[in-house]
This record gives structure tokens, sequence and C-alpha cells, in this order.
């Protein structure tokens, strides 16, 4: 069945260059251009996924995206900024967006970020008991990772981390986030978060600059990418 | 045009009571050398009738050196007096033997006192000169920066509207024929994108330059690994370095440098972009990062053409008159954005040749300031 996506944006331009894309990808695609628009569609309509612009014109998207996480906590929403800013970013990730991409985008990656969300939506399975993502092994059963079949050594906090951003694979996940599914509430800080993920980098060999396997979103946070 | 050279300056480090012996000092020296001028003249029988005029000379001096008018007026004053003692008849009394000398008594203290408040409004007219002037240069100063900021829009906007041109042609000729041979549909397009690419680059100073406020140069520090810095500037990159080769070398450690993420991405991105376009497309660039002393150092080095000696002092300015500037290169903004980035950072940043390399290098205290 073809997915459906809804695209919430008042950029006229913008919204067909974006439904010409995906369309051209094999997607449905439903088009509104006013917050109140975007809620509507998303009761009525069977939507796989949401483009949500955070500049509409009739709201403040982070009330529409606030407003439809009230309802339905699994739909797939990737917000669209046009500004630069982290604490927006971590403000909108933390009230449930999925992913979040800044404009001037390329289409390129735009749907690179869809194909990941929608993939996440439909793997949600958590119960399975072995992740495997390029050459990383995660056996949850076991609490053991394996790189290229060798089984590296982590601490109990390192092997709760990468679990964590290997159970949200494609999606980055705030510190905040990280630190209270792990830690607890206020049960570490940002720095020390930031020690762990070098630890865990040196231990998996992922380099610590082409960040391969796991990616820091500065200021934002980490997120795992989907290797082949 | 009076040429004597009137001090406006109070020695304004001088504490008042310093002063004042200062002042005093003044008039009895003065007073001294007058009387003791005349003692000499007298022994040489010169007329009497000159010593006045030597005492108003005197008078005239401490009016010019001392402070106010008062030390000028008490010594008219006392120079009458020293006049009626010692050089009347009787002399060593304060008794006159002719009463026509009470004119030139009274003539002496007006001549003395006109004088000592003569040269007081001159002085404080001269003042009030000098701190307007200091004014006009402050208005000079403020309209000379009016100047650069409109020459800065004027340069940006003409170097904007370069590939906006590029965009907006290429844009219209493939909606105008429709029937354009593939091949250069798609050269069409890449430039488009190209072209698009180096705007946003352009709008992305910009935006980083609007984030230090202009006046403090301040910025909000946030201790972020030095690896992660270097990771999103290099993403941000994306395929634009083709084939060159990127070598990498970081501490061993977690370096945590304070720093606007967003800001020092952006610096590397620019040194990167300038790499790029001055080294072949099979060059080498290499990026390393050490802690000495404080601060923490990030050497960007490429093995391309190395920059002329004429540039180095002027590489950092906005708009510099670069003698390689293309049309690629970022306007002369993209430089310049670094050095402010920099320095609102507390670090320093250098431009040079090496054995062969060009190197870039800038550094980040380690440690906040205030803290």
């Amino acid at each position: 069945m073809m997915e459906k996506i809804l695209i919430v944006e008042d950029d006229k331009a913008i919204a067909n260059l974006m439904r010409i894309a995906f369309a051209q990808e094999g997607y449905a695609v439903v088009a509104a251009s006013l917050a109140r628009e975007g809620i509507d569609d998303v009761v009525k309509d069977l939507i796989d996924l949401v483009i949500l612009d955070l500049g509409l014109p009739d709201a403040d998207g982070k009330s529409v995206l606030e407003t439809i996480r009230s309802f339905s906590s699994s739909l797939p929403i990737i917000v669209v900024s046009a500004r630069t800013d982290e604490e927006e970013k971590v403000r909108c990730l933390d009230s449930g967006a999925n992913d979040y991409i800044e404009k001037p985008f390329s289409t390129k990656e735009l749907l690179a970020r869809v194909r990941a969300c929608l993939r996440n939506a439909k793997n949600d399975d958590k119960a399975a008991t072995v992740f495997v993502n390029g050459a990383l092994k995660i056996d949850f059963a076991a609490h053991s990772v394996f790189m290229e079949g060798k089984e590296i050594h982590l601490t109990n906090y390192e092997y709760k981390i990468i679990a964590l951003l290997a159970q949200n694979l494609g999606k980055t996940l705030t510190h905040n986030f990280i630190i209270s599914k792990v830690w607890g509430e206020g049960g570490n800080d940002s720095n020390g978060l930031r020690v762990f993920m070098a630890g865990i980098r040196k231990k998996i060999g992922d380099d610590p600059i082409r960040q391969e396997l796991i990616r820091t979103d500065i200021g934002v946070g980490y997120r795992m990418n989907k290797l082949n | 045009m009076i040429s004597l050279r009137i001090s406006p300056k109070n020695y304004p480090a001088w504490p008042r009571g310093l002063r004042i012996v200062w002042n005093a000092a003044i008039g009895l020296a003065a007073f001294g050398v007058c009387t003791g001028l005349c003692f000499w003249l007298d022994g040489l029988q010169v007329n009497t009738l000159n010593f006045p005029i030597i005492y108003v000379l005197g008078v005239t001096c401490v009016a010019v050196f001392t402070d106010g008018f008062l030390y000028s007026s008490v010594l008219s004053l006392v120079s009458v007096l020293s006049l009626n003692f010692f050089f009347t008849d009787p002399r060593f009394t304060f008794n006159v033997s002719d009463r026509s000398y009470f004119l030139a008594f009274f003539l002496m203290l007006a001549v003395g006192l006109s004088v000592s408040w003569l040269t007081f409004q001159l002085k404080k007219r001269m003042a009030e000169i000098g701190a307007l002037q200091a004014e006009k240069e402050i208005l000079k100063i403020d309209s000379a920066k009016k100047q650069e900021k409109a020459t800065l829009l004027q340069s940006i906007s003409h170097d904007l509207r370069t590939p906006l041109t590029t965009i907006k042609s290429g844009a219209q000729t493939l909606h105008d024929n429709p029937d354009l041979p593939l091949e250069e549909r798609q050269e069409i397009l890449s430039e488009i994108t190209q072209k698009s690419d180096w705007t946003v680059k352009l709008v992305e100073n910009l935006l980083s330059l609007t984030r230090i406020d202009g006046s403090s140069l301040t910025i909000k520090k946030r201790e972020e690994a030095a690896e992660d810095v270097i990771a999103s500037s290099v993403r941000a990159m994306g395929s634009e370095f083709g084939k060159r080769t990127l070598a990498y070398d970081t501490p061993k450690d977690l370096l945590l440098v304070p720093m606007d993420a967003t800001l020092i991405s952006q610096v590397l991105v620019n040194i990167l972009t300038n790499a790029i376009q001055h080294t072949k497309d099979d060059g080498h660039i290499g990026i390393k990062v050490y802690s000495a002393l404080g601060f923490a150092h990030f050497r960007i080095s490429n093995d391309g053409v190395p920059l002329r000696e004429a540039d180095l002092p002027v590489i950092f300015d906005l708009y510099n008159k670069r003698t390689d500037r293309s049309p690629e290169s970022l306007a002369g903004l993209g430089l310049a954005t670094c050095q402010l980035i920099v320095s609102a950072h507390g670090g320093a940043i250098s431009a040079a040749n090496v054995k062969g390399q060009v190197v870039f290098e800038f550094s980040l205290p380690l440690a906040e300031k205030g803290k």
C-alpha cells in the first residue's frame, strides 16, 4: 500500500517541490497550508508521516506538534524550520518530533529522513532480541554488543546508551532524553554524557570525526545512523 | 594669532591639595624672580619707573601657568605692596612721599587684575574649543563607521546579485526552452545548484555576524567536544571535498572547549572552503587539534597555492583587496567572519605559508573568562 505523507507548509513553492519529490518516490501526498487544516487532515485521513513547517501563519508549529501528539503518540513527524537554533531543535524533539530538518534543505536529504522515519515506525518491534546495523550487532537478551562478530566489552551505562540509540535507529535523541532514560532525571549532565559517548566510540571503533555509526548533533544530542 | 602654548589640561591626575601647593609655588617663584630682578636693576641705577612693567610681566606668567585667576590677582596686589615697600621713597616703609605714586599703584593693580581676568577667560575658551574638537573627532569616526557599513552592504548586495543572476536566468532558460538538449539542461541545473549553495553560504556568514553582539562582541559559550565541531563542519561541507584527502589528528582524550559551536563550525567551514578553492582536485587537507598553554588550537593546512605575501596583512579584513579574489571566494566575507568570531571568543587567528603548506590556525581559550 502507498504510504501517505501530509505536508503542512504555507509556502506554495516549497510545498509544491516537496509534493513532486514525494510523488516521484511513490508516496501519496496530502498538502495543507494552515495549522488547522493540517490537524483536520491528521484526524480524518490515514496519514503515515507528517512534514510540519514551524512558521505557519495561523498557529505556532510547536502547538500543532503538541496537538497531534495529544491523540497520536506514534505518528512520525518531521519538523522543518528556517531557524538554525539548537534550543528550538531540542524543544521540538523533546515535545515529540521524530526528526528535524533545516531550510534550505536538499530534496535528497529530506527523502532520506522520510525513509528513515517510516522504516522506524514500521520496525517499532521492541520485542526483537537481536539488532543488526552494518557491522554492529546487539543481543538485547544477553546484554552483549558485537562489532564484526567480535564481542565488545562495555560498561553497564555504555551498554544502556548504545541500546537506547539502537532502539531509536535514525532518530536524534536529545541529551536530556538519553540522561533521563539511562541515569534517571538529573542523574548526569551533558559533559558526563559526552565522556561516555567518546568512550563508546573508541570501543566500537567509530571514527570520532566521520561519525559513521553514532553522529553528534551539536547542542542537540546523538543519533545512530542506519548502515548497510 | 595667539601662539602662547596655553594648556587646557588641568593636571587631572593631581590631587587638589598638591595643585594648590604647585600654584602657590609658581606665584611665589614669580614674585621672587621679579623682586630680585628689580633689586639688581636698582643696583645698576635703572629708573624705578620700569619696575611695575616687570611685575605685570610676572603676573601674566602666573596667570598663564596657574589654575583660575586667584593666584595672579593676589600677585598683582602683592606686587603693588612690594613696589611700595622696596622701591618707592621712603624705602622699606609703606609710606609714600609723592601722592602721584598712588595713581601709579592703582593703574598697576588695574592692569594686573585685567591681565589675570583676560588670561583666565582665554584659557576657558581654549578648553571649550578643545572639547568641541574632540567631539568633532568622535562624530568623524561615527560617520566613517556608517560609511564602512554602507560599503559592506553594497558589496554584499553586489556579490549576491551575481549568483542570483545565474539562478534566475538559468531557471528562465529552462522554462522557456523545453526542447533544450539534455546535456545543456544538466549544465544549467548544476550551475543553479552551485550558485544557490554559494548564496546559502554567504547568508550563513551574515547570520553568524548577527549572532555576535556588535558593540560588546559577546557570545554564548558552552563546552563542546572539539572532535564534534570538526565532524559537524566536515559534514556540512558535504561532497565539496571531491577527491581531496582529508587527514585528522585529534587528541586522544576528549577535549572540551567552551564555544558557540554554530559559530566555530562556521569558522571551520570558511577555512575549509578556502582550502578547497586553492588546492588541486587531488590535493591534501589536514586538520589538527591540540591543547597548549590554556588554549585549544585548531590547525588547518593544505598543499595548495601558497598565500601571496602581499595578501597576508589584509587577509582577514572585511572586503579586502586580495590580489587573488575570485568570484567563487566568499566575497571577502568568509575570513573576516572567521576573525570576528575567533576574537569574540577571546582567541586569535593567523594565516601563513609554512614549509610548502598553507596553514590557517586559530586558538580558543579553554577557561572561560570571569570563572
